[in-house]
């Protein structure tokens, strides 16, 4: 990972690729990787969608080696959806391929001459880029199967669907998975939006004849390694409750604690919450021959992910995780699987985020343009998306647009991006995160903490109602570093209570790398990483009004524990004080 | 659970059911264990003492496998502190992912987070009395500890019962073995059969044993 491809799309003649030395960004990866070259390289005023934008995708520092859970990729750009830096994450195959391959990122730049699309091949070989204007229009899974028919069943692919080239605030970018299924995405902040302006539908991938990346140090890495993947599988969630229920699992309890926004965010609670849980979807996906338990990329070994065949046995979806069945299930007032896992294929097939789409359907259900619960309605809607009527424009625009176009006062969104499945009024140090991360309301953005970040980094009192600034800040800083790292983010839990695995993860970045980091580096890496993305977001005109829940969540009580969110502004203003 | 009473089953209200099924039809319970089921027990107390005293769990299961514990919907951190009252709703998972999942845990060093919404220690602390208490099982908990409140026997209401009879159609009950109503052994073939004998009970105390 020594080299940066770059294409410019708007080259005469067409795209041309060049590669350059990674140079001044070596030693980042992932989401460092993708923030850097976009706070670095992109003026902060510009278009999400204009010549000025990038867009970039970057394996994570370990993506390519033996270390499990390592194949996680980031892609960045400014976001067409919050209007700030957005890095968005995806697990599938592309990220160890492309890491074999040598590139530490792709850049796409530039603005094409005309309204043409163009695919890419990358191999040992090089970079061949052909237009290819029969791939218009074209869902995720019918690109795939044609790259198939052209390049070979060995390949891994990078792609965007109608959505995409539409340029709709909520597409995705889609990577395949290990059966070569379009069904992992980067799915927050609209980037299929700025690929689709790029005018690049697919990026195809072979790593024939590249071998695995070698670590500086190959005995401790091994080693490290070892303990790594004991510590994972020896823990209550990434050695059981992630690989036998998925992330769905949380449904159960999230509804339990009344956190479970419900009716678009009007309630806490929903009635048909355990017939969506994880516990039956495991049980449906057994039975009808599907998975309960599979990985999305190689080399994982928590394997939360799954598949979900229809009535007949036939492949429907991926298994739909949490925060799909949520939005399409929970906060719709939808209560069947087989719908939900419809309208997880469709939003993968269209490319399109499904946190973004559920949420934006709830709203629409509140406007009176369907009633809750009504599933073939919301297929129908998103099938809308897919075919670009205006009505599909608008719910492919995400919450804010359609919001205003039906006149909803409740509308659950930060910065523009719709806010996942916790309800901030009853877990209010969740509602610190959305408020606060400069990517928007986003789940993943507080996801990781070790105990040694907490007494190395940071000074936090758990237990005291302010530590809760202080927890989100330390959550921030070390999901950053997770992010740039390549490891999958739900090695998360692991890290949280054994303090023995976070330091197998330090040692093997310091083992790949030859470095000696302490967890007081990572801390500064995930900082250095934050204030990055802060700086962009100021550049881009946003303020610290930005950095707050919508009105509602401080005036309209969530039942069952009727509360309201409490955080004060001026406390959400000290996140960032370090 | 040696302390659930049989004397409940008198009420002429709850029909007793006892069904001898085969090992694969222990999962279709599955469902009605999530939704809820309820327990006849001493209350008053605190969880600790229900889940060691009343029930006859294990310090290795608690401390192992029961991570996650919510008593009327909010999170506990303390079982020793926290009491049941009779009627109280008492959900029991094992540690959950998601950053919320690890902030709902018990003693989680990420308490705060949800601090407004956590059981507070001792409070309602009264007279231990012999009461009923609502139990949601989830997750990794199905599968540990829901043959055992099946073998002991349960309360449900009975239009959850016929949900269960009705959701599983016929193949769940070609999977009884034998059925015993109130005493008497029967033979119910049809779900129709079921729906008559429960229309005229509110609930349904059930046991359920592999055979
Ligand atoms: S744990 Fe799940 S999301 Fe993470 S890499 Fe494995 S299958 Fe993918």
């Amino acid at each position: 990972m020594d080299k940066i491809l770059r294409i410019d799309v708007g080259a005469d003649g067409g795209p041309k690729a060049t590669t350059d030395p990674v140079g001044d960004y070596a030693g980042l990866g992932g989401r460092a990787l993708t923030s850097a070259i976009v706070s670095k390289e992109v003026p902060m005023a510009c278009h999400p969608l204009g010549e000025e934008n990038k867009l970039v995708i970057a394996p994570g520092l370990l993506s390519g080696s033996i270390a499990a859970m390592s194949g996680r990729i980031s892609v960045g750009a400014k976001s067409p959806l919050t209007g700030g830096i957005k890095e968005a994450n995806s697990g599938g195959q592309p990220s160890q391929v492309l890491a074999r391959l040598g590139y530490a990122a792709i850049v796409l730049q530039g603005k094409p001459k005309d309204d043409s699309l163009y695919k890419v091949f990358i191999n040992k070989n090089g970079v061949e880029i052909t237009k290819d204007n029969s791939l218009k229009m074209l869902g995720n899974y019918d690109v795939v199967e044609k790259m198939k028919e052209e390049y070979g069943q060995k390949i891994a692919c990078i792609s965007i669907g109608q959505a995409g080239e539409m340029k709709l605030a909520a597409s995705s970018v889609a990577f395949t998975d290990m059966e070569l299924r379009p069904s992992r995405h980067a799915g927050r902040g609209g980037l299929g939006a700025v690929m689709g302006s790029k005018g690049i539908k697919v990026i195809v991938l072979d790593d024939a004849g590249m071998a695995m990346r070698q670590p500086k140090d190959v005995e401790r890495f091994k080693e490290a390694n070892k303990r790594w993947i004991a510590g994972l599988q020896g823990h209550g969630v990434t050695g059981q409750a992630l690989p036998a229920y998925g992330t769905n699992v949380l449904t159960n309890i999230i509804n339990e604690a009344g956190a479970y926004p419900t009716y678009n965010f009007k309630e806490g609670r929903f009635a048909g919450a355990a017939k969506i849980s994880g516990e039956v979807l495991a049980e449906m996906e057994t039975k009808r021959g599907g998975l309960a338990t599979h990985g999305c990329h190689s080399g994982c070994v928590i394997r939360c992910s799954g598949i979900y065949n229809d009535k007949d046995g036939h492949f429907l979806s991926k298994q739909p995780e949490y925060e799909t069945v949520w939005a399409h299930g929970g906060d719709c007032g939808i209560d069947d699987l087989d719908t939900i896992a419809m309208l997880d294929f469709l939003d993968d097939n269209y490319g399109l985020d499904t946190i973004e789409m559920g949420v934006t359907i709830g709203v629409a259900m509140e406007a009176g343009l369907l009633k809750f619960g009504d599933g073939k309605g919301a297929i129908n809607l998103i099938k809308e998306v897919g075919q670009g009527t205006p009505l599909g424009r608008i719910i492919g625009s995400g919450a804010v647009v359609t919001g205003k176009v039906f006149g909803i006062e409740r509308v659950p969104v930060v910065k523009g991006q719709a806010m996942p499945a916790y309800d901030p009024r009853a877990v209010h140090g969740i509602g610190v995160t959305y408020a606060t991360s400069p990517m928007g309301a986003d789940h993943t953005a507080g996801y990781a903490i070790a105990s040694n970040i907490l007494g190395v980094g940071e000074k936090v009192d758990p237990l005291k109602p302010e530590g809760q600034v202080d927890l989100s800040r330390a959550l921030q800083i070390a999901t950053a570093f997770i992010d740039s790292s390549g490891m999958c983010v739900f090695v998360a839990f692991a890290l949280l209570d054994q303090p023995e695995t976070n330091q197998a993860l330090i040692d093997l970045v310091n083992a790949f790398y030859g470095w000696n980091w302490t967890a007081d580096d990572t801390v500064e890496f995930g900082k250095r990483v934050l204030k990055m993305e802060r700086d962009f977001n100021v550049g881009a005109g946003f303020t610290k009004e930005h950095d707050r829940l919508p009105l509602f969540m401080k005036t309209q009580q969530l039942s069952p524990h009727n509360l309201t969110f409490q955080v004060k502004d001026e406390e959400l203003d000290g996140v960032f004080n370090w | 659970m040696a302390n659930q009473n049989p004397q409940h089953d008198i009420d002429a209200s709850v029909l007793n059911i006892n069904l001898t099924v085969q090992l694969s039809a222990v999962k279709a319970f599955f469902l009605l264990l999530q939704n809820g089921f309820s327990i006849k027990c001493l209350t008053g107390i605190s969880i600790e003492q229900l889940l060691y005293n009343q029930l006859g769990l294990t310090p290795q299961l608690v401390e192992k496998k029961i991570s996650t514990v919510f008593l009327d919907g909010k999170p506990v951190d303390d079982i020793a502190m926290a009491i049941v009252q009779d009627g109280s709703s008492l959900a029991l998972s094992g540690a959950m992912p998601g950053l919320v999942g690890a902030t709902l845990r018990r003693k989680s060093p990420l308490a705060s987070f949800r601090q407004s919404i956590s059981v507070e220690s001792g409070l309602g602390k009264s007279e231990p009395i012999q009461g009923h208490v609502m139990v949601k099982l989830f997750n990794v908990l199905l599968k540990e500890l829901g043959p055992f409140f099946l073998r002991t026997g349960i309360f449900v209401s009975a239009p959850a019962f016929v949900d269960l009879v009705s959701g599983k159609a016929d193949d769940f009950l070609d999977k009884c073995i034998q059925v015993v109503v109130n005493g008497v052994s029967v033979t119910l073939q049809s779900q129709g059969e079921w729906h008559s004998l429960l229309a005229s009970h509110d609930s349904v105390h059930l046991k359920v044993k592999v055979g």
